[in-house]
């Protein structure tokens, strides 16, 4: 009698191999590996020129701003093209101002690898955050047609950035495995802090999700003390 | 599991197509019709329409998640295995309408006084109803995934999440295209005239802030739904990692 084979109660866990692209480079191929075979752009990356990582980066900021645009479709006007361009600047600034960190804490994790490599690893992690986003922003865009609570729709984009994030954060420990990381204390101690600088960039660059006189804020605060008054002001709407 | 393969002729996603629309369209029939006879046939049209647009809003991010979460199923496949599972859900929901439709028969006007204790009956069966549909439908899928993958956990994976962002937008469209089981005494329409105009969590949010008219302030009922979505992720959690427990009947 013939028996199915046993399922696997392990997880499915590929390693990242670092090999190389079977097909051109361009972005079609750049996008379908990041998602299947990430550790191909990585070997590009490193083993040809500057091609693959201009993609990357191109392709994160535009899928930051397509999910940005979808946001300023919410409040409409100005934010129709200030959200999209405050969300990829926004992003693009934290991963700058993050880079310094990543390159010393991977090399604390026992990551051999250099500065390019770990820029790589940066744009790999922004570009998966990229794409998820905007395979939520069909969602967004149907909330921000039928709601106008500004704090219903700061806490489904904070979800979503979590969830986005959350992925990249998986590829980044993923990789780093594949370059033979000892520990990844060192990264998930990097990943917080990447998540509280977006955190704190969202409030710095307010508003991106509703409206207000000016572009910019003209006061400085912390993001838990502004989410708490945006929601204590959506629930004084009520 | 052959129908899965990228080869396959689309028959079958026609297949899957029309049962989905025909199963859907008689049992969405079947729950406008105690209202009227108008609102079964719009409701007909709004049933098969839901379903087509919930898998359109997160046809993406579905295929996108069945990809990193290693189901193993490609962005195509991903909306056959989703098919399957509607289709399915449509074959028992249509085979149960005749059954549906001979109790709204057997039922008073829904605009009369007797109709207040057939209401609940109604909501009820339906409930009931599309309950045993949804679960049997997302069995059948949980079992392909996890064929397909071979792997349990990864089976559980990817249908807790495309469960999860079908049942969230789900929701929120079947707000945006209600009515659908028709309130007496509002008119027959096709749609209500502000069908973009709030949305559902924030309805049942109202709704729940009714129930509790003395409250001070909305710190409990907070602090009740960070409890309860702590206690589902850790529920969560929990299942995962009973999965991922060696099973000793297995060598």
């Amino acid at each position: 009698m013939n028996t199915p084979p046993p399922l696997h109660t392990e997880p499915n866990r590929s390693p990242f191999v670092i090999e190389p692209m079977e097909t051109p480079v361009t972005f079609l191929s750049v996008i379908e590996n990041l998602l299947k075979k990430p550790g191909r752009l990585l070997h590009e990356c490193t083993q040809s020129g500057p091609d693959v990582p201009w993609r990357l980066g191109l392709t994160a900021l535009a899928c930051l701003a397509i999910f940005g645009l979808l946001l300023g479709t919410f409040s409409g006007g100005v934010q129709l093209w200030a959200a999209p361009l405050k969300v990829s600047l926004g992003m693009g600034t934290a991963l700058l101002i993050c880079l310094p960190s990543l390159y010393v804490f991977s090399a604390l994790g026992g990551i051999d690898a250099r500065l390019g490599q770990i820029t790589v690893l940066l744009l790999l992690m922004a570009g998966l955050t990229g794409l998820l986003l905007v395979g939520f922003a069909p969602v967004a865009w149907v909330f921000s047609q039928s709601t106008d609570s500004i704090g219903f729709m700061g806490f489904l984009t904070l979800t979503f950035w979590l969830i986005s994030l959350g992925f990249g954060a998986k590829l980044l420990f993923k990789a780093a495995d594949g370059l033979q990381a000892g520990s990844r204390g060192y990264l998930s101690l990097w990943w917080s802090i990447f998540l509280v600088v977006t955190l704190q960039m969202s409030t710095s660059l307010r508003p991106i999700i509703g409206t207000a006189d000016t572009l910019l804020p003209t006061e400085k605060r912390f993001f838990i003390e502004h989410w708490m008054d945006t929601m204590s002001l959506t629930a004084d709407a009520r | 599991m052959e129908w899965l393969e990228p080869q396959r002729d689309h028959s079958v996603t026609r297949s899957l197509v029309l049962c989905l629309s025909a199963g859907c369209s008689l049992y969405g029939f079947s729950i406008g019709l105690w209202r009227a006879p108008t609102q079964g046939l719009f409701v007909a049209m709004k049933m098969p329409a839901l379903i087509a647009l919930t898998l359109t809003v997160n046809g993406l991010l579905n295929g996108m998640l069945a990809v990193l979460l290693e189901s193993g199923l490609s962005f195509r496949q991903t909306l056959k295995a989703q098919l399957m599972s509607f289709a399915l859900f449509g074959l028992i929901v249509g085979s149960l309408s005749p059954i549906v439709i001979a109790m709204v028969l057997d039922a008073p006007p829904a605009d009369s006084p007797e109709a207040t204790s057939w209401y609940p009956v109604f909501l009820l069966t339906h409930t009931a109803i599309i309950a045993f549909a949804g679960i049997v439908a997302n069995y059948k899928l949980l079992r392909l995934l996890q064929a397909f993958s071979r792997n349990q956990r990864t089976g559980w994976m990817t249908l807790i999440a495309w469960l999860a962002g079908n049942l969230f937008v789900g929701a929120q469209l079947s707000y945006n295209l209600r009515p659908f089981f028709g309130n007496p005494k509002l008119p027959v329409q096709f749609l209500r005239p502000d069908p973009f105009d709030g949305n559902f969590y924030e309805a049942v949010w109202k709704l729940t802030l009714g129930l509790f008219p003395d409250s001070p302030s909305t710190t409990g009922l907070w602090s009740l739904l960070i409890v309860l979505t702590l206690a589902f992720m850790v529920s969560v959690r929990f299942i995962v990692s009973k999965l991922q427990t060696p099973n000793p009947h297995h060598p």
